[in-house]
């Protein structure tokens, strides 16, 4: 060949060959495989020869090519490797309660790891089926007031187009009107429908949701078109196959033109009925301030984030500040000088579910705190299991001890006694993780009910997976046989079979230490499970501002024509105490947003807004702080009732009353600026989510310009909460045959608020008992082992004439030091821990409060310490000492 | 019949070392049977097939010269002996014989499927 050097074939791979092909064949093979690799250099190039060459290499490994590897060796290997099973096997069957405890152990706390590991699995799936979630972010906000600053998921709906608008670099947009409560009538049958959400057109071409009818592209293309999911289209129709039928909605007649797939659980949306934005008319489309839709971009192959916030900012500058202008009659500069900031920014699509918790979420979001929690409670168990495993085979050694005397008597050296242990923890293992998926499969729905969730394990179609688990249970074998291993095969045969007990000073340090650590973790995750069940407990019991308990709420009375008759017809109901209505109900309902100025000075303040009924204070059980409530006796149309932090930013804390309020124009207060007297002072009461702080509140008048918000009432009863609900209910469907009765206990509707938190605290309870009792199996071991070694010293004391009592006293308090030392250690580490979490919520306890939890965690484990050794040490301790001094 | 039979792979293996005659070698029949039999076959699965079709006496093999795309490595001929041919004319008339049997409408219904 001229010219350039030829490439060489792949030097791995050649190398490779030439050590396993028999040599007779070698020379021939390989001259093939270069013949072949030469031409295809020629004719396809370097890259496709190298692959073929490769690709050829690794199929010649077969018999007729292989040499044969050294067979003598083999055969003993694989001789041994059947001799040490069948071993393993037999010292398992042979020592049941240890097997059972071990296996037990290892297959309790896998189940729990894989249990732990799908649930994390399914969390961390959110989002990602959609086509190019990876692309797709949704625009945030960081609204800064003067006074304190809030975080929302919605944006103003003209703001996201316009960003679409003047940006090539994004793809598409898709804006979302979160799913409400909408009257739904059906051939004159009428229902509550809960998930009547608005979208953009082409939501289906942006989100993975699958159509089953209905085209893609033009779905929601007509203005009146709405697509249903499955079930929804069961629940009205009673079929799947309704294409083109009509249903009636607040906002006139509908044609279904699609159904889809019901929304799969791992979203972070849920929604039974579809209809386009543009149908939801109270949405004003050219509102570039008012925050009301989440808006989704999808930018195009290979465009940074950053680069699209900045057109982000410039649309903020460009039209949302001429709004604020016109609104608020002063420059956007000055306006951004006192201290009013809005900061957009991106979430990546599927980092929602567990990273963001902003106002006006879809739904309560999960938490990667959680899952950070979770994960890290597996590795414990695991880590747990795997040290039970070293204790309780370390705490053998004394029954195994003349077995391994008398294999080194007849000739087994030091390599093929650790092969015969290791292989012994590897079978435990391998058959611990077998009962383990097990377990997986037969307390998954069990768990599914107890989570929340939906999950399926699918092991049994993933060969892959399957491989990894037997390497997993290999590995852990291995991990946790290791240091066994090495004890048990070291013993002198001279020494042991003598009978002499072997005791090391270094051994005994390392199963000290081991218990510890357990004992740490037991401590600590005790003590975490307390801390959360104590906040938890606050929150419950905080005190909200209000009084959450035997009240009922009816919901949409905004249908009905007269709400003060019916009020007043269930208020002379005898259970009931008092009713009114409001625009929403304080932690679950929305409050609106304006702008108020004191006047005489030209602060800008941002106000949430509420609408009250006469009454509505006083049936909540709110404390007035100052002032007066709405009342029929007074003109209250220009009233205005605000709470302390509101007085706090205005300025007027110390003496509200009488003070002149200016609600500026803006895009909810279309009509302009208009003046309010305020008539009283609420204290502050929990209107939003505890895990929010509270802010300013204007609450408006029955009578105001805004009385036709009202749209739910509450009912204070008292007795018992099913009376209640069916007296209202007949007199509702006297009344207003048509429209559905929806009412909800609020006790009950606020707890739920809090269900992704109970449901966590719940979970992790179980988990840490599973933890104590692993920890407490690794004791028993122990136990089991000390006393053995100095069973002849119980025996002697006995014999000078010590009591049980004290023989027991004396094993118990050297367990004492090491849980105290474990409980020592762990108080730091819960501390630091803990504040991370607590601080995550806007009213937490302080971690002053939390010492109680350390005292119980402490007896606790204590406690269970003590059990555990006891039925060792008790038994030890009044059998006949000459039984045990008889056995040398 | 000697007991010995062809392997549907086997008997394609010879037809493809008849079918190169002189320039039969380990390299030459596997391109011949990629691209007349469309098979993607590796260099190993050739040669435990040679190695076996030699022992069973179908083919005979002698060593030959090295080239420079071989980098001097030699390379081994491949010959079909008379019992191999003689195989091969029985596999075919075998198969001959069960084709002649099938009677026309059945294979007719098979096409027309």
């Amino acid at each position: 060949m001229p010219g350039s050097p030829l490439p060489d074939p792949p030097p791995f791979y050649e190398r490779l060959f030439r050590y396993f092909c028999k040599d007779e064949l070698y020379l021939e093979l390989q001259g093939d495989l270069d013949e072949e690799f030469y031409e295809n250099y020629e004719t396809a190039g370097l890259r496709h020869a190298r692959k073929v060459y490769r690709k050829e290499v690794l199929k010649m490994i077969r018999p007729s090519v292989l040499k044969k590897f050294q067979i003598q060796q083999q055969n003993t290997f694989s001789a041994m490797f059947k001799v040490n099973t069948k071993l393993a096997f037999r010292n398992l069957i042979k020592h049941k309660l240890y097997t059972l405890i071990n296996i037990g152990g290892l297959a309790v706390s896998m189940a729990v790891c894989g249990l732990i590991l799908l649930y994390v699995d399914s969390e961390l799936g959110y989002d990602k089926y959609h086509p190019d979630h990876d692309r797709v972010y949704r625009l945030a906000l960081e609204r800064v007031y003067p006074d304190h600053t809030s975080l929302y998921a919605i944006t103003p709906i003209a703001l996201s187009k316009q960003v679409e608008i003047d940006n090539p670099e994004i793809e598409s947009l898709t804006r979302v009107f979160q799913a409400f409560g909408m009257t739904i009538t059906v051939e004159n049958d009428q229902y509550q429908e809960e998930g009547f959400m608005g979208a953009d057109a082409n939501f289906f071409q942006n989100f993975g949701i699958k159509l089953l009818r209905g085209d893609k592209q033009d779905v929601l293309s007509l203005p009146n078109a709405t697509v249903l999911t499955e079930s929804a289209a069961m629940k009205y129709f009673g079929s799947t196959d309704v294409i083109g039928k009509t249903m009636t909605s607040g906002f006139g007649e509908l044609i279904v033109n699609g159904i889809c797939e019901d929304v799969p659980e791992n979203t972070h949306f849920d929604f039974n009925m579809i209809v386009p934005l543009d149908l939801l008319t109270f949405l004003a489309p050219t509102n570039f301030v008012n925050f009301s839709v989440h808006a989704y971009l999808k930018a195009a192959p290979g465009v940074a984030p950053e680069t699209i916030m900045e057109k982000v900012d410039q649309v903020v500058e460009t039209y949302a500040a001429g709004q604020l202008e016109r609104d608020l009659k002063i420059s956007f500069a000055d306006y951004q000088a006192s201290g009013n900031r809005y900061n957009y920014f991106l979430q990546p699509l599927a980092d929602i579910h567990l990273k963001s918790h902003l106002e006006r979420e879809h739904e309560a979001n999960g938490n990667i705190t959680y899952i950070t929690i979770f994960m890290s409670v597996a590795i414990f168990i695991i880590v747990l299991a795997a040290i039970n495993f070293i204790n309780l085979s370390t705490a053998r050694s004394a029954e195994r001890a003349k077995e391994v005397g008398i294999r080194k008597v007849l000739g087994s050296n030091k390599s093929s006694l650790v092969n015969q242990f290791l292989i012994e923890s590897v079978v435990v293992c391998i058959v611990s993780m077998i009962i383990g998926v097990g377990l997986v499969y037969l307390t998954m729905p069990v768990f599914n009910d107890f989570a929340g969730k939906l999950i399926t394990p699918e092991i049994h179609q993933q060969p892959l997976t399957m491989l990894a688990l037997l390497a997993v249970a290999v590995l852990l074998g291995i991990i946790a046989g290791i240091y066994p291993a090495f004890i048990l095969s070291s013993f002198r045969p001279v020494v042991v079979l003598k009978g002499k007990m072997i005791r090391s000073k270094s051994g005994s340090w390392i199963r000290n230490g081991l218990v510890v650590f357990q004992f740490f973790v037991s401590v600590a995750l005790i003590c975490c499970t307390l801390i959360v069940g104590q906040q938890m407990n606050f929150l419950q019991n905080l005190s909200l501002g209000f009084d959450k308990e035997q009240v009922m709420v009816v919901d949409n009375v905004f249908n009905i024509p007269d709400i003060e008759t019916f009020g007043a017809q269930v208020e002379a109901l005898p259970q009931v105490v008092s009713t009114a209505a409001s625009n929403g109900i304080p932690g679950i309902d929305v409050a609106f947003g304006m702008s108020f100025r004191l006047r005489g000075n030209d602060q800008e303040n941002v106000f949430n807004c509420t609408v009250f009924q006469e009454g509505f204070l006083e049936t909540m059980k709110m404390e007035l702080m100052a002032g007066r409530s709405f009342s029929k006796e007074f003109e209250d149309s220009l009233s205005i009732i605000i709470n302390e932090s509101a007085a706090k930013v205005l300025g007027i804390h110390e003496d509200p009353i009488g003070k002149m309020v200016t609600n500026l124009a803006g895009g909810n207060n279309p009509s302009g600026n208009c003046d309010y007297r305020v008539i009283g002072m609420v204290k502050d009461y929990n209107y939003k989510s505890l895990h929010t702080e509270i802010t300013p509140l204007g609450i408006f008048g029955h009578e105001s310009a805004f009385g036709g918000f009202i749209g739910t009432m509450a009912v204070r009863f008292n007795g018992s909460p099913k009376s209640v609900m069916s007296s209202v209910e007949s007199i509702w469907k006297e009344q207003f045959e048509n429209q559905p009765y929806t009412y909800y206990f609020l006790e009950d509707r606020l707890d739920q608020l809090y269900t992704a938190e109970a449901k966590s605290g719940d979970l992790f309870l179980v988990f840490t008992a599973i933890a104590i009792l692993i920890a407490c199996i690794g004791l028993f071991g122990l136990a089991t082992f000390i006393i053995s070694s100095r069973i002849k010293e119980i025996g002697v004391r006995k014999v000078l004439g010590a009591s049980a009592a004290r023989v027991v006293f004396l094993i118990v308090s050297d367990f004492n030091k090491l849980i105290i030392v474990a409980l020592v250690i762990s108080i730091p580490v819960v501390v630091l821990v803990m504040q991370g979490w607590l601080n995550d919520f806007a009213y937490h306890i302080s971690l002053g409060q939390t010492w109680i939890s350390f005292v119980i965690g402490g007896v606790v484990a204590l406690a269970v310490g003590w059990t555990t050794v006891s039925y060792h040490s008790i038994r030890a301790a009044v059998a006949n000492p000459v039984k045990n001094l008889r056995t040398e | 019949m000697r007991g010995e039979t062809l392997g549907e792979f086997e008997e394609i293996v010879l037809l493809s070392i008849l079918v190169l005659g002189d320039d039969a070698s380990g390299y030459t029949i596997k391109k011949e049977l990629n691209q007349s039999a469309d098979r993607d076959v590796s260099r190993g699965a050739l040669h435990t097939s040679l190695s076996r079709l030699e022992t069973k006496g179908f083919v005979k093999s002698k060593q030959g010269e090295g080239n420079d795309s071989r980098r001097g490595r030699p390379k081994r001929h491949y010959e079909v002996t008379n019992e191999g041919k003689s195989a091969l004319h029985e596999a075919k008339e075998r198969r001959d014989q069960l084709w002649n049997r099938i009677p026309g409408v059945r294979l007719e219904l098979q096409y027309a499927w």
